[in-house]
């Protein structure tokens, strides 16, 4: 039994990880170039230093119903594919190291606009951590 | 063997060798995962198969070890050990060294004979080893497993031979190439903790051999002795000053001196300094390693830098003119001109000669004059010229194209070169050269040029363009008219040059590239074809716009010019055409897109009192100009493409992004996309019945596309039938058909073509009596078991790659295979072999019409579906062909998971058969078989694994698997008898 690295971050209250390895770099509230005709969930493109990523609004992709407006998104910016896909959510949080006995599959419950980015659940003290694979929402952006 | 064919093995056979190193690398400090042994045994498989085709038989010797070595982790019986990973490390060593110096495979060369009997033994037995549980290599006894059993019977003689030889003779080449830890085996015995690098010294040629020997010193250090011929590799000099004075031509021709120079010099440098780090001096000197070997990845790495650097000198410069300080100035001209030099050597490391595809044509034109009877003379000039790899492969094919119709309509037959005073040998030259940062490859024959009055009278016959419109064409205009989609002259269309799809898509793979064709041709003297190609796709020329608040870069290949329109002015202006705006251009109309409305940015109509002035870019997408009205137009600038994530490149209307110079990113329009989003492109071109057929359905090049050549009878609507079955598009009088007994014929080269009028086939009347009959007909030559047929239908459309499938007919009937939905319009497709049948019965016919309606009893409305799972495009083509060519409809899976989801997402029953390559990514044959049989609905269809791999051990997992049948690739009747039998016994 080991434990893992997660980068964490909340959106619309709520705390969700990302396998720290996945994550290549957190950056405040870039410039977005628009991109018309994508989905919703597209905030636009954003330059990385000559690196063009997609901005994804985790909000709108997990549909979650909240109608605070968030003014200053942050980016996780993950490596995946080929592309880089730079996740917006509300606000960081730690990295938190977890015990792979805490690890739980995600509950039938979980309503499918979140469930299907998930890989499952760590219950750390206070809380419930929701870990999200990057993987996942490629394939399903991709689809 | 073909030179080509072989230069393509070595670049595969390295490619693999490469990508298993790193696996194995991977494995090695992450352990292993299933996907990665898959993969691994995939490749050296593949490895095994070609060299063993090529005749390597070292090569295939110790893949086929490899292979057997990997098999047991495969099936998890044992897992990697740092020796056995060792010895697989050693063998691709011993494979990637045989693979530079191809002269050592000689079967007669004892030292390399040596040295496999050695290898692969020591391998087997490890693996066996493990597989017993135990690391000891003395101790190789009886137990070995089933696969390995033949392997070390052939070698057993030859090694306890070679044992003794090991032991007691220390002057052996073997001291050489088996690293000592070999030799002593109670090293051995212990794990070794990270694999040995290979043999240090690698034998090039007999007498640099020797010269090691005599130094008689261990190789302490990899010292790894480039013996690199310029094969498919990506070389980067160590002298860019000297490659950078040099033109290309010389380069390509310096380099085999070059290798000479490193591999005679390779011994000497041993003897007096084994150590791998020579001083930089030292290393000119000797010449040797000039060159290195660099990861594709990081050249793209390097590309995009000097791309961005790039476009920072042009802003230094841009900046640089508004200053006065002289020392600036100085400096950004030096800055530029040391870029262009970076980037014009950076874009050399990614360059290719020109005449590794021209030189194929060589044969292309050989069998092509044969099957003609003409004599062509292929002349190559240029062929060191020098191209992007990618670019390379993206005009392989339409110069294929181009040399084809050269060969079969531009050159005339001897007799009728003769009569015209011209030499008996048609001439097809083919020149590339470097011109203006483009590469030009012009394509000249001496043949009959083009009939401009013959191609004007089809493209008024084809709908193509309008009687008033030809008028007014240039004689250049009319023979550019042979580049429109839809248009070819019927009667020289022919098996060789294609079938109605032409230069339409030569123009648009060379254009989707960035490049340019041209075409001049002189009636009685020839025709030259001259395609401009940049010289790499990464910097692209473009028109800055803007629209709505974003910037967004439009391609300039794509663009003809720029128009202003001021609506206070006395010129024409924007009027509205049914409601769409249109703009009078010297006279043409130009049909008006709003970028912003296009993209979305914008609800409301077009308000023609509000709007002052117009900013419009005239593009040329696929056919007709449109004019693109933009908010702003910029400027021009050199942007660097930078690829889109693929979900967003489905949108089809950005071919990618780019970075500005002020770091924003802006979104590169794809041409093509905003003309089908806006519609302008079909309405443009094809305005004869075929809008909404074009643009988007043939834009979706995929796997499952299929061809469909399209035409009209008496019914409304299109009719389409598959292009496979097509043989020529021809056009007969009718005064030349003649009535033999029932059926209606004509005479076609040396034969007799039967004509099947599909009208009166299908009961369609004419009911249009006004129409004046014509005095030709247009048929689709289809052959069924070798025989031709000619099918009758009122006009021949366009061909269409269309990737719906066929949608059963509401109404069964004879000849109707059921509908298909192409652009917003639905069509019906023909089931011409079936209606061949039924109007024939044919004696040779019988037996497949039976087993036909056999088949069909059960569910009589549509054809035996196959479901068709295999991973290789060349298989899918041919098998794909054969079936559909008997009648089959086949659905194909790029891999096997892929294949369990088509199958599980159509309903029970849509499958009557499986058909499934057994090496696939993801989820292989195997697996694929255990999943379909794992569901108790899918127990009882028929499956067939169609494999290269016929190892007995195979069959047997592959029937455990769930396969009722074992067929060896691309053996079509065996294939078909077994989807008879297969398909007809589940009734």
């Amino acid at each position: 039994m080991g434990s893992r690295q997660y980068s964490t971050f909340y959106v619309a209250d709520r705390l969700y990880g990302i396998d720290v390895m996945m994550v290549q770099e957190i950056t405040k509230t870039m410039p977005i170039t628009k991109v018309p005709l994508a989905p919703p969930y597209v905030y636009g493109l954003i330059n990385l230093r000559g690196q063009i990523a997609t901005a994804v609004g985790l909000r709108e992709l997990f549909n979650l119903k909240d109608d605070k407006k968030i003014e200053e998104p942050m980016n996780v910016v993950c490596k995946g594919d080929g592309m880089l896909l730079s996740l917006l959510v509300d606000q960081i949080g730690d990295v938190i190291e977890v015990d792979d006995k805490e690890f739980e599959s995600t509950p039938e419950t979980i309503t499918q606009s979140v469930g299907r980015f998930m890989q499952g659940v760590y219950k750390i003290p206070g809380s419930l951590l929701s870990i999200i694979e990057v993987k996942k929402i490629i394939d399903i952006l991709n689809k | 063997m073909p030179e080509s064919a072989l230069s393509e093995f070595y670049a595969e056979a390295d490619e693999i060798i490469q990508r298993v190193n790193s696996h194995l690398s991977l494995v090695e400090n992450e352990g292993l995962t299933d996907d990665a042994i898959d993969s691994l045994y995939r490749d050296i498989h593949t490895l095994k198969g070609s060299a063993q085709l090529f005749g390597f038989k070292n090569i295939g010797m110790v893949a086929h070890a490899v292979e057997a070595s990997l098999e047991p982790i495969r099936k998890k019986k044992i897992t990697f050990s740092p020796l056995l990973l060792d010895y697989v490390f050693k063998c691709l060593d011993f494979m990637d060294r045989i693979l530079k110096s191809p002269n050592l495979d000689l079967e007669d060369n004892p030292t390399i004979r040596l040295e496999v009997q050695t290898l692969v033994p020591k391998l087997i037995s490890v693996s066996t080893g493990l597989f017993y549980g135990t690391h000891n290599l003395n101790n190789e006894g009886p137990p070995i497993a089933e696969n390995n059993l033949k392997l070390i019977h052939a070698f057993d003689s030859e090694k306890t031979k070679k044992n003794t030889e090991l032991n007691s003779n220390n002057d052996t080449e073997l001291n050489q190439i088996v690293p000592p830890t070999i030799s002593s085996p109670s090293k051995v015995s212990a794990p070794a903790p990270m694999p040995t690098p290979t043999p240090a010294v690698s034998p090039i040629k007999a007498e640099t051999q020797t010269q090691v020997h005599v130094t008689n010193q261990p190789p302490t250090e990899p010292v790894k002795l480039k013996n690199e011929s310029e094969k498919n590799q990506i070389h980067i000099h160590k002298d860019t000053q000297a490659t950078l004075n040099q033109t290309s031509e010389n380069k390509v021709k310096s380099m085999p001196t070059e290798i000479k120079m490193s591999s005679s010099n390779n011994a000497t440098a041993v003897k007096h300094d084994p150590t791998p780090h020579h001083p930089e001096g030292a290393e000119s000197n000797t010449g040797e390693s000039s060159t290195i070997r660099v990861q594709v990845g990081l050249l793209d790495k390097l590309m995009n830098l000097v791309g961005e650097m790039v476009l920072v000198r042009n802003q230094v410069l841009q900046f640089s003119l508004n200053s006065d300080d002289y020392e600036f100035l100085n400096l950004s001209q030096r800055l530029d001109l040391v870029t262009s030099e970076l980037q014009e050597d950076v874009m050399k490391t990614r360059m290719q000669p020109i005449g590794s595809i021209l030189t194929k044509f060589q044969r292309v034109v050989r069998d092509l004059s044969r099957d003609l009877g003409k004599q062509i003379e292929l002349i190559i000039k240029g062929a060191e010229t020098e191209i992007d790899k990618s670019l390379l492969e993206a005009i392989k094919d339409p110069l294929t194209h181009i040399i084809r119709n050269s060969c079969d309509h531009g050159l005339e037959l001897p007799d009728e070169r003769r009569k015209n005073g011209k030499d008996e040998t048609g001439h097809i030259l083919i020149r590339s050269f470097h011109e203006g940062g483009q590469v030009v490859i012009e394509i000249k024959d001496d043949g009959r040029g083009l009939n401009n009055a013959r191609i004007l009278n089809k493209a008024i016959e084809k709908k193509i363009i309008s009687p008033e419109r030809a008028q007014q064409l240039t004689e250049r205009e009319i023979s550019y008219l042979i580049f429109a989609p839809g248009f070819s002259t019927a009667d020289t269309v022919s098996a060789i040059s294609g079938r109605g799809v032409g230069m339409d898509v030569v123009r648009t793979n060379i254009e989707k590239v960035g490049g340019i064709v041209d075409l001049a041709s002189e009636l009685g003297k020839g025709t030259t074809l001259r395609l401009r190609i940049p010289l790499t796709l990464a910097i692209v020329p473009a028109m800055i716009v803007k629209s709505g608040s974003e910037l967004f870069a439009i391609p300039q290949v794509k663009l003809q010019e720029l128009v202003r329109i001021d609506m206070d002015d006395s010129g024409p202006k924007v009027e509205l055409l049914q409601g769409q705006p249109v703009y009078r251009l010297r006279g043409h109309l130009l049909p008006l897109v709003f970028m912003d409305q296009v993209l979305g940015l914008r609800t409301t109509d077009y308000d023609a009192s509000k709007k002052k002035i117009f900013n419009v870019v005239v593009l040329t997408g696929d056919g007709e100009p449109f004019g693109l009205v933009v908010d702003e137009i910029r400027d021009t600038a050199d942007i660097v493409v930078k690829p889109l994530s693929p979900f967003l490149k489905k949108i089809n209307v950005y071919s990618g992004a780019t970075i500005m110079g002020d770091g924003t990113v802006s979104l590169i329009v794809d041409v093509m996309g905003i003309g089908e989003r806006a519609n302008v492109i079909n309405q443009g071109t094809k305005k004869q019945d075929l809008d909404g057929l074009g643009g988007s359905a043939s834009k979706k090049v995929g796997l499952e596309t299929q061809e469909l050549l399209f035409f009209e009878l008496n019914a409304p609507g299109k009719f389409c039938l598959p292009l496979v079955l097509v043989q020529r598009l021809e056009e007969f009088k009718v005064e030349d058909i003649e009535t033999s007994g029932k059926e209606r014929i004509v005479k076609y080269r040396d034969s007799i073509l039967p004509l099947i009028n599909l009208n009166s086939f299908l009961k369609y009347e004419n009911k249009d009596n006004a129409k004046p009959k014509a005095d030709k007909i247009s048929v689709v030559v289809v052959s069924k078991r070798r025989r031709f047929f000619g099918i009758e239908v009122n006009q021949i459309l366009d061909v269409l790659d269309v990737n719906n499938n066929v949608e059963a007919p509401l109404k069964e009937s004879v000849g109707i295979l059921g509908s298909i939905i192409v652009g917003e319009q639905i069509a019906t497709v023909i089931d011409v072999l079936a209606i061949i049948e039924e109007i024939l019965g044919h004696p040779d016919e019988q037996l497949n019409k039976k087993t036909q309606k056999a088949l069909t009893a059960k569910r009589p409305d549509r054809p035996i579906k196959v479901l068709y799972a295999e991973d290789t495009i060349f298989f899918v083509r041919q098998v794909t062909r054969i079936l559909e060519n008997a009648g089959y409809e086949v659905v194909h899976a790029a891999d096997g998971e892929l294949a369990l989801k088509t199958l599980k997402a159509s309903p029970p029953g849509t499958f009557d058969l499986i058909l499934s390559d057994i090496e696939m990514p993801n989820l292989n044959g195997f697996g694929f078989a255990k999943a379909v049989r794992k569901e108790a609905q899918y127990s009882k269809i028929p499956m067939i694994a169609l494999t290269t791999r016929f190892k007995e051990s195979d069959v047997k997992e592959g029937s455990e698997a769930g396969f009722n049948r074992y067929l060896e690739k691309i053996k079509t009747d065996q294939l078909l008898d077994a989807i008879r039998e297969e398909a007809g016994g589940k009734q």
